[in-house]
């Protein structure tokens, strides 16, 4: 095992650190951070970029991961790209009129129930793999995605993870992602996303996602959707509880 | 006959326009601004009726099912996106043709004209500095 230290460059002990972490990269700032961190924790780093209907690009996340490859040679990425449509359609789909007629419109919130899909997915993937860590790259700017707040659902996949014997984490979360890749010259400004330079699978279904939280906003108050989301995807993480212990 | 079918289509444009603002009005009366506020307002009504797109875009997914929703959103997506991506590219390019014409006519036809007048005025006023009119004599009177 390699010699590792955190973020803060603090000599991390020998037990503490993992042979093997997965994380969820889209080949962005923030997931590529997440990604840095990983490598410089441990040997081997799996990188997952999922894909379903609407989800394009996906060989575009591999344009950070070269980098990666050339500033930790001595870390194996292993790069795979997974279809989990099943798993979305599924936690979306599973309880159709059930859920609209209890929540209203917030079953809209795609991109919540997308990263649920991707979550189901993790979790299969690190009993195969034999991980018991995975990265995340949820930051703070973003919260109003379901999945990128701590109150909606970070808290609960901490929950659903740690039952399953896996410690889910955000290590990017309170950081200026763009800024510190850029101070480890990993990306050529510290300003690219939404840039052409900003290179990452696209998402049309996110549209869907916009004009909900466009709607919600303009009707509640940002304390009420965070509230109203929480109900709802309590119940979404306990679906997912109850299909992973099917499986 | 034209022209005539021009001006309905206008009027129906802006007909449309204000239904659309009038309707966004009264759907979100309740709503208010981040200031507490829910007077009227340009600004306001703009907002509105993005929200009103929102719930209408809204309603009709809600009733979707799984494909045939992907497909609308991502109809959608192309429609909205690559549209405003053309617009952008288009006023990207007029910009950048006005620019370039501006520079051209200024550096062809702009600069020898100055550069023409400045020679003309200076001869002028040699011209005048050695003429009768100019003279010590005739500025007396």
């Amino acid at each position: 095992m390699k010699e590792r230290t955190d973020q803060s460059g603090t000599e991390l002990p020998a037990e503490t650190r993992p042979e093997k972490i997965l994380c969820l990269y889209s080949g962005g700032s923030d997931s590529t951070l997440a990604a840095l961190m990983a490598a410089n924790l441990a040997d081997t780093v799996y990188l997952v970029t999922y894909e379903r209907f609407g989800l394009f690009a996906s060989k575009r996340s591999t344009n950070n991961l070269l980098r990666l490859r050339k500033r930790f040679p001595n870390t194996q990425f292993i790069h795979m790209i997974v279809n989990f449509e099943k798993e979305y359609r599924r936690i979306a789909y599973s309880s159709f009129w059930s859920d609209r007629l209890k929540f209203g419109f917030i079953p809209l919130s795609v991109c919540g129930l997308c990263k649920l899909g991707m979550h189901w997915k993790t979790i299969t993937l690190c009993r195969n793999h034999d991980v018991h860590v995975v990265y995340d790259g949820a930051t703070k700017a973003t919260e109003i995605f379901p999945a990128q707040n701590y109150t909606i659902m970070i808290e609960g996949l901490k929950r659903l993870y740690r039952e399953h014997d896996i410690a889910y984490e955000t290590p990017v979360y309170n950081l200026d992602t763009q800024k510190e890749l850029f101070k480890e010259k990993l990306i050529p400004s510290d300003r690219i996303k939404g840039t052409a330079k900003d290179i990452q699978p696209l998402c049309s279904q996110q549209l869907l996602f916009v004009r909900f939280v466009d709607y919600y906003l303009s009707k509640h108050s940002f304390d009420k959707y965070v509230s109203d989301l929480k109900r709802y995807y309590d119940v979404k993480i306990d679906q997912l509880r109850e299909l992973l212990i099917n499986a | 006959m034209h022209k005539r079918v021009f001006l309905i289509l206008i009027a129906v444009v802006i007909a449309a326009n204000i239904l659309h603002g009038f309707v966004a009005a009264l759907v979100f009366r309740k709503r208010k601004d981040r200031a507490g506020d829910n007077r009227l307002s340009y600004e306001e009504i703009k907002r509105r009726r993005k929200a009103l797109n929102s719930l209408a875009i809204c309603g009709i997914c809600f009733l979707l099912p799984y494909r045939v929703r992907e497909f609308f959103v991502l109809t959608l997506h192309f429609l909205i996106n690559s549209m405003k991506a053309k617009l952008l590219l288009l006023v990207n390019l007029l910009s950048s043709l006005l620019e370039k014409t501006t520079a051209l006519l200024v550096y062809f036809i702009g600069l020898p004209m100055a550069i023409f007048c400045e020679k003309l005025m200076s001869k002028d006023t040699k011209f005048v500095e050695n003429s009768v009119e100019q003279s010590d004599v005739t500025k007396r009177y």
